[in-house]
This record gives structure tokens, C-alpha cells and sequence, in this order.
């Protein structure tokens, strides 16, 4: 509840200016590059000005599928460590009243756009969506390490020069006056602040185009810990049809919506203050975003996993997530780091290793990547590193984080959307 | 009347009668998980085990929860699937303190998180639809006792 007070207690103060705009072409991807080439300026306001053109301008089919993405410390206050932050715009859906936000966070390992609700200019008044039964609809998004809590609106999202129109997401901290039910709480810690969350906003880019699908569709059983029907402060469970579910953006574009690639540079071994790079949208559908050389490998339609075999180790529940900040995998030679960085490894010179990723499709991609002392990349106080790893406590899986990322072009393909690789779901690189 | 019978009729009479009551299942008696075992719904089975016994859970998100005890005393709990269990019920009176620990492995990692003092110790991970954890009470395990068997993955 303390982290509840904080929220109401916050101002917008970084990532949010009120922009009223006219038209959605190049100029929106101005404002996208306005963003991108000056990542130093966490404020991230942009001159309204700057992003107006004409309605009905062209679109550059070559670059209108492109988004910014930085890694930086991330707004002020939350000292990120190989977190990848984007750019966009909601406007209240027909309209032209609208905000952007930047330092949002890219997680290909969840599903939906959450807006940290402190962050979120009142006056946009975004529509709430109601519940079956005509309540407010309120989510609990739950991850490894706790949960989003707050109302599903509607917004007009633009994310580059792309359009998902009417998008339901969620307002995270939005419903601070609803107590939190105990099988969403139960999850761990509210993360409903810019600090908490480590951003102002996460937006899921992953392998699913809703973020429960069908078991929370169900009116008669819907899966607990989800979707909420409040009335004043009572909640109940409430099932909600794909359509009002959070939705992957990239599922709702016109356009570019079968898959996301993600590109980020080669970095220093020692670490990078900050990295800047694209989000390319759409799988084979652009001069831009085509596969090329990346090879495919399908992943469990349920669980989004693959195999990794590393070290003589069959790891049948790897996945490869932008949205973790490490490498993590169990390895019982690399010596374990002690203090701040206990459950990261700290060898005493940079490892460079070897593990083959395997899809279900039985094609093995053989990958290197290399560990370095967690400790010394920490005392270095930059914010990107390609060499970053933890401890995987549970035996069985190998989570290719950020790191991962750099100096790679990685595609997730969304379920049952076709590509030139065959449908999704599958991953990419 | 054979002895795990004999548990089930104590355990669910002692769920009737304090069906609010949500006691820690870490660090608490069998009472409490069958506290656990009414409040979160789910299906229990209990697997033999040389001197420790292991009650497993199925939710009905899917999620399935291990619990291990010694002298009716709940020193590890487990967990893994679709959805997180309910971490009030399953961690106790060990919930807030890991709720409210620093030890988050760094602003921005949602999919893992480990906190370990000398009396407990809490690990979860995972992503969009799959998640797994587990916890422990390190002063309490048996002798012998193997950490990697508590899983429920």
C-alpha cells in the first residue's frame, strides 16, 4: 500500500508532454528519431511543433515500421541496467488529444501496453472498459517478481509510424482507491511507480497478441489473478473476451503485425553509458525487416519455450526475453559473485562460452556469448552490458536477456500470424 | 481407518472450522496447508518421502505447488505454471518481508527475483504465462536433505 501513496503523491514530471496533433506520417517518425538521437534527455518532452505535418502525408514504407530504442539509466531516480526503453504516443481514441511518453520499457518476455498512471496527463481522459456486468474493468498483470494493478482503457497507440487504434491497455496504479484483491497481491511487490517499475511504462512485445487469451475468456471459470469487475471497492473475477483483453500492439497495426525484430549494436565488453537502437516492426513485410541470414526456430505454443543444451545440460524451458536484464543460466564452474551482486556471476576474466539453441522445428542455432565479473561491470555505473549473468536457480532453463541482444537482429514472430518463415510463434535470429 | 485418511478428515475439519484463518504454510504446521488446500482450491496428493513428506497441489489455474514437511512442520514450498500462486498463503509470515526487501536484482528484471537471509529464502522467475519458484527456511531443512529436489517443475 505504501508504494499506492507514492503513486497518488507523484506528478507528471518526465516522459509526459500533451501534444495535440493533426496528422500521423514522417512526422510522428521525427518525433521518433527526435527522441532517439538525444537519449540523454530522460525528460522526453517533445516540442509539439516538431512532430506536426500535414494530414495525409505520405508514408516512407521503408522506415514508417520503425520505433527508437535506448538503454540508459531510464527516468530519473531508477539507475537501469541493460533495460531497452521505446517511445509512444496515446491519444484518446479519434481524436487528436495526445501524449508521448518515453523510457518505456521493451519486455518481449510479456504481452501488452502498461502506463504507470503517475506518469499519465489526466486531462487525456482515456475511456474505461467495463466488464461484463458493467463495473470498471481493473487488471492485475502479474510477473516473476510482483504485479501491475490499475484500469484497462482504450487509446489510439502510436508507436513509430504505426497505428493501434482503439488499444486496450493498462493504466498501472490507476485504481489506487480499489484495494487490491489477494490473489493479485499475492503475487509479490506493486510495481505501479515509475521507481518500482523502472520506467514509465512496459510495453510487451512478445510472442502472444493478448495477454491471457483464453482462459481469461471464459464467463463461467475465468482464471483468477487476472481481470476484475470493481464495483466501489469490491472486485470480482470477471472473464474478458480476446478483444477487451490488453492486447499486443503489433497486433492491432494495419500493417507490419506479425512479429517485432529487435536491433541493438555490438557493444564493449566493459559496458556502454548508453546504446541506441530500432525496433523494426513486422516480420518479411518491409524492405527492412526481412529475415536474411536469422535462422527460426519455433517455440512451444504455450509456454513460449525452446532448448538450449549448454554445458552437457538439456534446458527444455529457455526463452530469450529483452525484458531480463542478465543472461541466466546454471553453471556450476563460474565463480559466484558475493555482496550487492550475490546470485550473479563474477568470474575473475571475461568466459566466453558456448550453448545451441533448438526449436521445436529441430533447427540448432549454435551461440556464443561471454560473462564477465558482475561485480566490476556494476562498478563501472554504466547502463548497458553484453556480458551480464545470473545464477538460474531452477534447473531447466536458460533465459537469454538484453544482453543477448547486442550486436543481434532478433525477431519474435506472434502466434498464428504468418510470415515468410511459416507462422508464428518462433523466434528469430 | 488408515492414517492418510485419518489426515484428510483432520485436515478438512480443521478447514471447516477455520476456513479464514490463513495461517503460514512456510514455517507453519499441517494445519495450515490445509488452510492453503481450501482457500486456494486446488487438488492435493501427498508423496512419500524418507523423513519428510511432500504435499503436492494442483490449482485450478494449472499451477502446481509442492510443499515439504517434517514433524508437521512446513520447511519448503514450490511452485510452477501458468500462474503465480497466491505468495501470502504459500510464504506466510516470510510474504512481506520478501515483498518488501531491496533484493531485487536490479531495477527493470520483472521476470526474476531472489532474496536470501540466513532464516529464509525466497526465488522466483519466469515470464509471460510460466513461472517457478521456491522457498526455504535454511535452519530447518532435514539432514540430508537435497535442495534441488524442491521444485515443482
Amino acid at each position: 500500500m505504501a508504494s499506492k501513496a507514492a503513486a497518488r503523491g507523484l506528478r507528471p514530471r518526465h516522459g509526459a508532454r500533451m501534444v495535440s496533433r493533426r496528422g500521423w506520417g514522417p512526422g510522428l517518425l521525427a518525433l521518433a528519431f527526435a527522441c532517439s538521437s538525444s537519449p540523454s534527455q530522460s525528460g522526453g518532452g517533445v516540442d509539439a511543433a516538431a512532430g506536426e505535418t500535414a494530414a495525409g502525408a505520405s508514408e516512407d514504407a521503408g522506415t514508417i515500421n520503425v520505433a527508437p530504442l535506448v538503454v540508459d539509466p531510464g527516468p530519473p531516480g531508477v539507475q537501469a541496467v541493460n533495460v531497452a526503453y521505446t517511445t509512444v504516443t496515446l491519444c484518446r481514441p479519434g481524436t487528436t488529444v495526445c501524449q508521448t511518453i518515453d523510457h518505456v520499457e521493451v519486455d518481449t518476455g510479456s504481452v501488452g501496453l502498461r502506463i504507470i498512471s503517475s506518469v499519465l496527463d489526466a486531462s487525456l481522459m482515456l475511456p474505461q472498459e467495463t466488464a461484463a456486468n458493467g463495473s470498471p474493468l481493473i487488471e492485475c498483470y502479474q510477473y516473476a517478481d510482483g504485479y501491475n494493478w490499475g484500469p484497462v482503457v482504450t487509446a489510439d497507440v502510436h508507436m513509430g509510424g504505426e497505428l493501434a487504434a482503439a488499444l486496450p491497455l493498462q493504466i498501472a496504479g490507476g485504481a489506487a482507491s480499489t484495494p487490491v484483491p489477494s490473489g493479485c497481491s499475492g503475487a509479490g511487490t506493486e510495481e505501479d511507480t515509475v521507481s518500482d517499475l523502472g520506467g514509465n511504462g512496459i510495453v510487451g512485445l512478445g510472442y502472444e497478441s493478448t495477454d491471457c487469451g483464453s482462459s481469461c475468456a471464459s464467463t463461467t471459470s475465468p482464471k483468477l489473478g487476472s481481470y476484475y469487475a470493481c464495483a466501489g471497492s469490491t472486485c470480482t473475477a470477471s472473464g474478458v473476451p480476446l478483444a477487451g483483453q490488453v492486447q499486443n500492439p503489433i497486433a492491432l497495426f494495419t500493417r507490419d503485425n506479425n512479429g517485432v525484430a529487435v536491433e541493438l549494436p555490438s557493444i564493449d565488453s566493459a559496458g556502454a553509458a548508453t546504446v541506441t537502437g530500432s525496433l523494426i516492426f513486422g516480420i518479411g513485410t518491409a524492405p527492412n525487416n526481412g529475415l536474411g541470414a536469422a535462422q527460426v526456430i519455433t517455440i512451444d505454443t504455450n509456454t513460449g519455450s525452446f532448448t538450449t543444451v549448454f554445458g552437457g545440460q538439456v534446458l527444455a524451458a529457455s526463452f530469450i526475453d529483452s525484458g531480463s536484464l542478465s543472461y541466466s543460466f546454471p553453471d556450476s564452474t563460474l565463480a559466484p559473485c558475493t555482496g550487492n551482486q550475490t546470485g550473479f556471476y563474477c568470474p575473475t576474466s571475461t568466459v566466453g562460452l558456448m550453448a545451441t539453441n533448438e526449436g521445436f522445428n529441430r533447427v540448432n542455432i549454435p551461440t556464443s556469448f561471454s560473462v564477465a565479473n558482475a561485480t566490476t561491470l556494476y562498478a563501472s555505473g554504466d547502463a548497458a552490458f553484453d556480458d551480464l549473468a545470473i545464477t538460474a536457480f531452477a534447473p531447466g532453463y536458460f533465459d537469454w536477456g538484453l544482453p543477448f541482444f547486442y550486436g543481434r537482429t532478433v525477431f519474435t514472430a506472434i502466434s498464428a500470424a504468418m510470415t515468410p518463415a511459416g507462422p508464428g510463434p518462433y523466434f528469430a535470429y | 481407518m488408515p492414517p492418510r485418511a485419518a489426515r484428510v478428515v483432520v485436515c478438512l475439519a480443521l478447514a471447516i472450522a477455520a476456513p479464514s484463518e490463513a495461517r503460514a504454510a512456510l514455517g507453519g504446521d499441517a494445519a495450515s496447508i490445509a488452510v492453503d488446500s481450501a482457500t486456494l482450491g486446488g487438488t492435493r496428493a501427498i508423496l512419500g518421502a524418507t523423513g519428510w513428506e511432500v504435499h503436492a497441489l494442483r490449482l485450478p489455474s494449472g499451477t502446481l505447488v509442492h510443499e515439504y514437511l517434517r514433524g508437521g512442520k512446513v520447511f519448503a514450498v514450490a511452485w510452477g505454471g501458468p500462474a503465480l500462486p497466491d505468495l501470502r498463503l504459500l510464504l506466510g509470515v516470510y510474504f512481506e518481508p520478501y515483498v518488501q526487501s531491496p533484493q531485487s536484482r536490479g531495477t527493470g528484471h520483472h521476470h526474476m527475483r531472489l532474496v536470501a537471509t540466513p532464516e529464509w529464502v525466497v526465488q522466483s522467475a519466469g515470464h509471460h504465462e510460466s513461472f517457478v519458484g521456491r522457498a526455504w527456511l535454511p535452519k530447518q531443512l532435514p539432514a540430508g536433505f537435497d535442495l534441488d529436489t524442491v521444485r515443482a517443475w
